[in-house]
């Protein structure tokens, strides 16, 4: 049996197809009273912690709140509850249970912080609401969550490392259960805490067949080939087309229906995997938050830019002449986003030196001047994004006014005084970004143009988006870049005016196509304000147009003005046509022009004495720890024509053992972990230098951790439940058996009991059935355990359950499962996740009677 | 009375009582309508032009969880749909700032409810931000007598909508 068991563990199919098999023999012999039909253990991730008064805790007869402080440890993932009041919780069925809550308005911590460290706060609500939590750490203003995600965070920029005072408090109307982090760079700071809910494409599949089925199945490949649903993408890889269903359902919810599709693929002998259609969004090294959905910033080869020109334009001036900046109401500066960036402009709809964008005097604004300025120079904070050259000084210049209209007088006079007079003076903006149109050609402004160009300023302008070719100013103007826009694939985008007139094209999105296929649609994210209770409020958007293109191209003018102060229009012609400026063919087109936007070749072109190559290294940040990664290869990127002499690996941490090969393209270094110089419990942190060409370097990051609180783990009570494999009419997963664990030396254990029969039945008995074996907290007492902010164990892993089949007189013991905070994330090292679109977590068993049973198998053996 | 009826009437209850014909459900309510606009925006996040009626929060959500919408949704949301109900009409996609939607005129004959919209786009030649929009107008409908909303102003032909109230 021993030997069974360990089969059971090593391999989770085998619980399906084989372990439950009659070989179990020896067992029959137990008397049935004593033998549990399935027990096991489930360990705990690394650092997890829990609330000391959770609901758990709370509905404890004579509980009270706790009002000690609770001690954290340097790095941890604590998951709790706050509430405001006592009450009851409503009760949509899909999202709690009409279950009683306690009042617990705030929970208290003693943290150590150190300068430089971030504490994090995520509000997940409660029966699908969201609730508003306060973060204060002793001595510093609190800080609320906001967002789509309801995170709040905290770090010590400055003062004494040492042990913090740190509240959550609830400010809101309803309890919430909330996780509390701090860790340091291991794959937790990274981490979901929601289930996967990634976009794909309806009914299609990426399926890999076994080397045998493939090879011996050549007929199938024929026909494949041959059939409109099937299209080979490798050896043994095809794209499968769900028969009978429409493709074309672009956003809006999925059914469920690939997945099931998907699922049934997995279980044909011959298919080796099986994933939705969909790409992994890449994982970027750049540090602004929305940088995960700026494709348009990958696709101008933004990165390889800012390695060359660090600075990010700083020194240039870029006029944004547009409808003004946000400022939200009582505020002393602009767009927070923004702010450190902008200097003094004007107004030149209301004839003043105030241009502030004062929104739409009738309905919704979406802060067009705001978002196209943000594209240019929105600054680099770890808040929210960065613009292309997010070191220039922005210059709001207002010119467009009520709904997003202005005059052509009001242009020419902003330009006038931007050329700032016609002698010596030198102009206020060397760049001027104008994401307006629709003009006809105006012998004045083109004259106010020809004197800026004198004077060195470089002009751009949206191409328009009428799909048309009639020419549009002031884009069309000979002293103008007139920029077209293209989508995520870089095809010309379906808005986009297109003619003889275009010199080149940048990303613009097209809300109607993910051309890239990350699941998104293809717009540009910026800077923008939303209403929030009947008030403006600085935010981030999704728009499209050739507006949002135009500023691509202005942000890496301002950096190549920034290499090269002197480059006039004459020389960012030639530039142009030559290809330097892009990704060029060789053929000028009118869609692009002369291809779309290239940061990097751009910014190299510009750069003075740029002639040595940039490395650049892929993963940007190393992050190893003996509980995760233990060992990466880290790839270097070389970029431009110049060869690499003399690369060699400088320094690197003591707690590191790197092994370079630079003996061919592309270069690697293997960096290895080495725990035991490493302090338990402490994030070390050390940069792996290389040095080439010369006197340049490159510095990639790395963190290691050596992780030793096995013992001190806690993730809250456990309830271990055996839930019915298909959900209810309202898509909820019911518990038919469940039992409850605490946690002990860092470890839960449970154990079922048989079934007996007898009503009324024990809570913790099994029938013969199949099941999905599951555990998790319900830290908030709502009777669904799994909901974001609770502890989740699935068997065998998390995000990849597989059906247990409980047999008559057989046991299955040894089961081992993990649980933690975080939930699986669909990526290139974990394809057979799926996404779980609606899924709020298993249903408890009401304690006031058990649930109906939604087990087919179940019932047919009983 | 059975349950299922006791619930209709409990949600029309209000409406009922406020124009003042509880009386009887049988006879019909020679009542017109009373039409305002609550709100405009020119991202609705709705890209064909259209006319819709929102009487369930469930069918509100839908249409304010549309992505890219940038409207006031507290003033629409503050809407008591027991006793107004919604009218979405929106332009679609256009190809920059300076188009909007409201409401110039109403009336009710025949069980249609006209409603004629005041379109604005921008002149030709006219200089406009070149940002994709979505503009619509969100009214509020109380009471009268009508199964059909025609909507004119914004198409060449009007937009008719056949309504279940």
């Amino acid at each position: 049996m021993r030997a069974l068991i360990a089969l059971i563990v090593l391999s989770p199919w085998m619980v399906v197809l084989a372990g439950c098999s009659d070989s179990g023999g020896s067992d029959d012999d137990v008397p049935e009273s004593l033998f549990s039909p399935l027990s096991g253990a489930i360990a705990i991730e690394a650092n997890s912690r829990i609330d000391q008064d959770t609901m758990d805790q709370l509905r404890r007869e004579g509980a009270s709140p706790a009002t000690a402080e609770q001690q954290l440890p340097a790095s941890f993932v604590l998951a709790g509850y706050v509430s405001p009041n006592a009450g009851t919780y409503p009760a949509p069925a899909r999202a709690c249970q009409p279950q009683d809550y306690e009042q617990d308005p705030l929970d208290t911590f003693s943290v150590p912080l150190a300068v430089g460290e971030t504490v994090v706060l995520k509000s997940f609500g409660t029966c699908g609401a969201d609730v508003a939590l306060e973060l204060q750490v002793e001595g510093y203003p609190a800080v609320r969550t906001s967002g789509r995600d309801e995170t709040a965070q905290f770090r010590l920029n400055a003062g004494q490392a040492g042990d913090y005072q740190v509240v959550v408090r609830n400010v809101g109307n309803l309890p919430s259960r909330y996780v509390l982090l701090k860790t340091a760079g291991t794959a937790q700071q990274n981490a979901a805490y929601e289930w996967p809910d990634h976009g794909y494409v309806e009914g299609e599949a990426i399926v890999t067949l076994t080397e045998s089925a493939s090879a011996a199945a050549p007929a199938f490949n024929m026909s494949a080939q041959r059939s409109a649903g099937v299209r080979k993408l490798g050896e043994r890889t095809w794209l499968r087309t769900m028969t009978n269903t429409a493709r074309a359902m672009a956003g809006g919810q999925m059914p469920p229906d690939t997945l099931a599709w998907i699922r049934s693929l997995r279980e044909q002998p011959e298919v080796e995997s099986a994933v939705p259609n969909y790409q992994m969004r890449s994982q970027s090294p750049v540090g602004e938050p929305l940088y995960g959905k700026q494709w348009h910033y990958g696709m101008i080869n933004g990165p390889v830019a800012w390695q060359i020109e660090p600075s990010g334009g700083a020194g240039v001036n870029v006029a944004v002449l547009d409808t003004g900046l946000f400022r939200a109401s009582g505020s002393s500066g602009w767009h927070p986003d923004l702010d450190r960036n902008v200097v003094t402009g004007r107004d030149f709809v209301d004839n003043d030196s105030d241009p502030r964008d004062p929104g739409s005097s009738v309905g919704g604004n979406v802060y067009h001047g705001t978002h196209v300025a943000g594209t240019v120079a929105s600054v680099i904070d770890n808040k929210g994004s960065g613009g292309v050259a997010f070191g220039t000084n922005l210059l709001p210049v207002r010119v467009l006014g009520e709904g997003g209209t202005g005059s052509s007088a009001d242009l020419i006079d902003a330009i006038a005084w931007l050329v700032n007079g016609s002698s010596g003076q030198p102009p206020r903006a060397q760049v001027v970004n104008m994401s307006l149109g629709g003009l006809p050609e105006i012998p004045q402004l083109e004259s106010v143009m020809a004197a800026g160009v004198n004077k060195g300023m470089l002009f751009v302008a949206a191409a328009g988006n009428a799909a048309g070719s009639e020419k549009s100013y002031p884009a069309a103007s000979r002293n103008v870049l007139a920029v077209s826009a293209v989508d995520g694939a870089r095809n010309l985008a379906s808005y986009s005016n297109f003619g003889s007139w275009i010199d080149l094209a940048a990303p613009g999105g097209d809300a109607g196509r993910d051309a890239n296929t990350d699941g998104e649609a293809d717009l540009i994210w910026s800077t923008s304000a939303v209403l929030k209770s009947g008030q403006y409020e600085a935010d981030y958007r999704g728009l499209q147009g050739t507006s949002m293109a135009a500023p691509h191209v202005s942000g890496v003018l301002a950096m190549m003005k920034a290499e090269k102060p002197e480059l006039d229009y004459g020389d960012i012609r030639a530039l142009l046509e030559s290809g330097e400026l892009t990704e060029y063919s060789g053929r000028r087109s009118d869609q692009v022009g002369f291809g779309v936007l290239d940061a990097a070749k751009a910014v190299s072109a510009a750069s003075q004495g740029f002639a040595g190559p940039v490395l650049s290294a892929s993963p940007a940040v190393v992050s190893l720890s003996n509980e995760g990664v233990e060992a990466q290869v880290v790839e270097l990127n070389v970029y431009g024509s110049a060869p690499v002499t003399g690369a060699s690996v400088d320094s690197h941490p003591a707690w590191l053992r790197v092994t370079e090969d630079f003996s061919q393209k592309p270069f690697t270094l293997e960096v290895i972990l080495l725990p035991d110089r490493l302090t338990p419990d402490v994030a070390a942190r050390g940069d792996i230098v290389v040095s080439y060409n010369g006197s340049k370097q490159l510095h990639i990051p790395v963190i290691g951790q050596l992780i030793t609180d096995e013992k001190a783990r806690n993730a809250g009570k456990h309830f271990v439940l055996l839930v019915g494999t298909e959900p209810n009419e309202q898509g909820v997963y019911l518990a038919e058996a469940q039992v409850t664990a605490t946690v002990q030396d860092g470890e839960y254990s449970f154990q079922f009991e048989a079934d007996d029969g007898e009503e009324p039945r024990q809570l913790s008995g099994v029938a013969p059935g199949d099941y999905y074996l599951v555990a998790g907290t319900d830290i908030d007492g709502d009777g669904f355990i799994c909901q974001s902010g609770e502890a989740c164990a699935e068997y065998p892993v998390t995000g990849l359950r597989e059906v247990v089949t409980v047999k008559v007189r057989q046991s299955i013991s040894g089961l081992r499962m993990t649980t933690g905070f975080s939930r699986p994330t669909i990526s290139a090292a974990s394809p057979d996740i799926l996404p779980r679109p609606k899924f709020k977590g298993y249903q408890l068993i009401d304690s006031r009677g058990r649930a109906v049973s939604t087990n087919p198998t179940r019932k047919a053996l009983q | 009375m059975t349950p299922f009826s006791m619930k209709v009437f409990a949600a029309t209850a209000l409406l009922l009582v406020l124009t003042g014909c509880a009386a009887s459900g049988n006879t019909p309510l020679p009542q017109s309508a009373q039409v305002r606009q609550v709100t405009q925006s020119a991202h609705c996040g709705l890209t064909g032009p259209g006319v819709a009626y929102v009487n369930s929060a469930e069918k509100l959500d839908s249409f304010l969880g549309v992505r890219g919408q940038n409207m006031s949704t507290d003033v629409i949301r503050q809407v008591d749909l027991a006793q107004e109900q919604l009218i979405f009409v929106t332009l679609g996609q256009k190809p920059t700032a300076g188009y909007s939607l409201g409401l110039a005129e109403f009336s009710q004959e025949d069980g249609t409810l006209n409603l004629q919209m005041d379109l604005k786009a921008p002149a030709p030649g006219m200089m406009v931000a070149q940002v994709i929009t979505s503009p619509c107008a969100v009214l509020a409908v109380a009471g009268g007598d009508w199964a059909r909303v025609e909507v004119t102003g914004v198409t060449d032909q009007p937009l008719v909508e056949r309504v279940k109230r």
